[in-house]
């Protein structure tokens, strides 16, 4: 589903983010991705959704090698592929409802049909009652279900979540972290960068670990023995 | 695809009014670039009108040799009735002259009594057909028989002519120039809205991109912005240059012995419908073009 093969990126001589990446990440699997801040893993990350092009290699998602697409395909691309971040990046003038909704008016969704998949998806992240409320009035945790509402609402095969539990505390990182996993049973990929060790213990069954933009380790059905 | 359409169309309004501020003031500054070249385009179409007018009130005078006889006249006056551009010619003879001169100039009998001839010389008086009225077309009708025998001289008031030419040159060539100006400046205003615009929906743009936005649903609302902006801003331009025009229409009215010294007779062009078009047209280009500019610099994937 995605590979990296040997990937650098290099802002400049002295800013090396990744440095000859290699790995292969299965469809349907779930990997944590975890190092030191400035390790590479939201270059990582960014590399997959063709925010940012390997400077030698080649990142390879579903096929299409990111560095030779179009920048009229990209869009195709991103509408495969679920991204959540830490800060959540909600529009704060919409309602939950509006912000969930937007990745759909970009499909040219009809709006019943919009209405229905919007509504379903707020509902299985128990939002639905706060649809019409907007960011600034919600917890760190619902905002970051609404965010997750809006990455999974075109049901993407790849999501892609950069520090997604940063903000919140356990028992808002549980439900995130359990949403998910449901997504992953589902049939998506899911790559979760995080440097929360405690998270890894419970719930990681795949890590890549990143160091000054090397793959340091990748570990297997490991997360137990951390 | 009728979703999609109507959805883009949707977030151009809703960005309309939430950028109501900068969107008028660069309506206002558009409306003021249309309506200035407008006045003075205006103010050359009437004079080109006036010009066109007195053309069509005078007559041309072939003024013949005093030695020609009657022989060399009359093949003279049948070769310019045989042109296609004349409606009458007509010989007017040394005397007739005089005798209409002193019609005309009843104080200046004393003064012709004591000349010891006729001064004047005989000529042929040419009217041309309406459709040849106009100062280029008699230009060239006046060179075509200064060269027939026993011509010696073809008046139809040039110098006059010409100096109102070129006065009307000069009116539309500053026209298009001050236009060219006025449009660039408005074009600039228009281009730096629609860049404050991206740069204020940054994070929404961004958030779209993220999602799978194309380039053109990103786009086509701040295109349609630019567009609005120019069409409703000459919109603005034509209603100050009507509302202007209106003003002096009235004076016209009031007036009417100084306009009609002034304007030679004739009912001056107001704002019609077509040049109402065609003012949209160029404010809405305008706008595009700008938003273009604006969009192709600020804007990437």
């Amino acid at each position: 589903m995605i590979s990296f093969h040997h990937v650098t990126k290099r802002y400049s001589p002295f800013a090396i983010a990744l440095d000859d990446v290699s790995v292969h990440l299965e469809k349907g699997e779930m990997v944590f991705l975890t190092g030191p801040s400035g390790a590479g893993k939201t270059t990582f990350l960014r590399m997959i959704y063709a925010a940012e092009i390997p400077t030698e290699g080649q990142v390879m998602v579903a096929g299409r090698n990111v560095a030779k697409l179009k920048e009229s395909s990209i869009p195709y691309l991103r509408r495969n592929i679920g991204v959540i971040f830490q800060e959540f990046r909600l529009l704060r003038e919409r309602t939950v409802f509006e912000n969930v909704a937007m990745a759909l008016e970009v499909l040219g969704v009809p709006r019943g049909l919009l209405r229905r998949k919007t509504m379903t998806i707020l509902g299985h992240v128990g939002m639905q009652a706060k649809m019409d409320e907007y960011p600034d009035s919600l917890s760190g945790g619902e905002q970051q279900r609404v965010a997750i509402a809006r990455a999974l609402v075109n049901e993407p095969s790849i999501v892609l979540a950069d520090e997604p539990t940063g903000n919140l505390d356990d028992s808002m990182t549980e439900q995130v972290i359990n949403l998910l996993r449901e997504i992953n049973v589902r049939g998506a990929t899911v790559v979760i960068a995080t440097h929360d060790r405690d998270l890894l213990e419970r719930h990681a069954s795949r890590i890549l670990e990143l160091e000054r933009g090397k793959l340091i380790n990748t570990l297997s059905e490991r997360a137990h023995q951390l | 695809m009728r979703h999609k359409l109507w959805t883009i169309f949707l977030r151009f309004l809703h960005n309309v009014r939430a950028d109501a501020a900068a969107n008028l003031g660069a309506m206002l500054a558009v409306g003021l670039a249309v309506s200035i070249p407008l006045m003075f385009g205006l103010m050359a179409i009437n004079m080109g009108r006036l010009a066109d007018s007195f053309a069509g009130q005078v007559e041309i005078m072939a003024y013949i040799s005093v030695d020609a006889g009657e022989a060399q006249i009359q093949p003279t006056l049948a070769a310019i009735r045989q042109m296609s551009e004349v409606e009458s010619a007509q010989v007017v003879t040394a005397e007739e002259a005089l005798g209409r001169f002193r019609e005309e100039l009843p104080e200046a009998a004393e003064l012709i009594r004591e000349l010891d001839k006729n001064p004047l010389p005989p000529s042929i008086e040419i009217r041309l057909h309406a459709r040849y009225r106009d100062l280029p077309a008699m230009e060239g009708f006046a060179r075509q028989i200064g060269v027939l025998p026993g011509i010696v001289e073809v008046d139809y008031g040039k110098e006059w002519a010409q100096r109102l030419g070129q006065v009307i040159r000069y009116l539309w060539m500053f026209t298009f120039l001050i236009g060219l100006f006025l449009a660039g400046a408005s074009g600039l205003l228009v281009a730096n809205t629609i860049r404050l615009a991206i740069y204020r929906r940054h994070e929404e743009i961004t958030i779209y991109r993220l999602v799978g936005a194309s380039n053109s649903f990103i786009r086509i609302p701040l295109l349609l912005e630019g567009i609005f902006q120019g069409l409703l801003g000459s919109l603005i331009g034509f209603g100050l240059g009507d509302a202007a025009f209106y003003f002096l229409g009235r004076q016209y009215r009031v007036s009417s012995e100084i306009s009609s010294w002034l304007l030679g007779g004739i009912s001056p062009h107001w704002f019609s419908p077509s040049l109402l078009v065609a003012v949209l047209a160029i404010g809405g280009g305008i706008g595009f073009i700008a938003a273009v500019f604006s969009t192709s610099r600020h804007m990437r994937i």
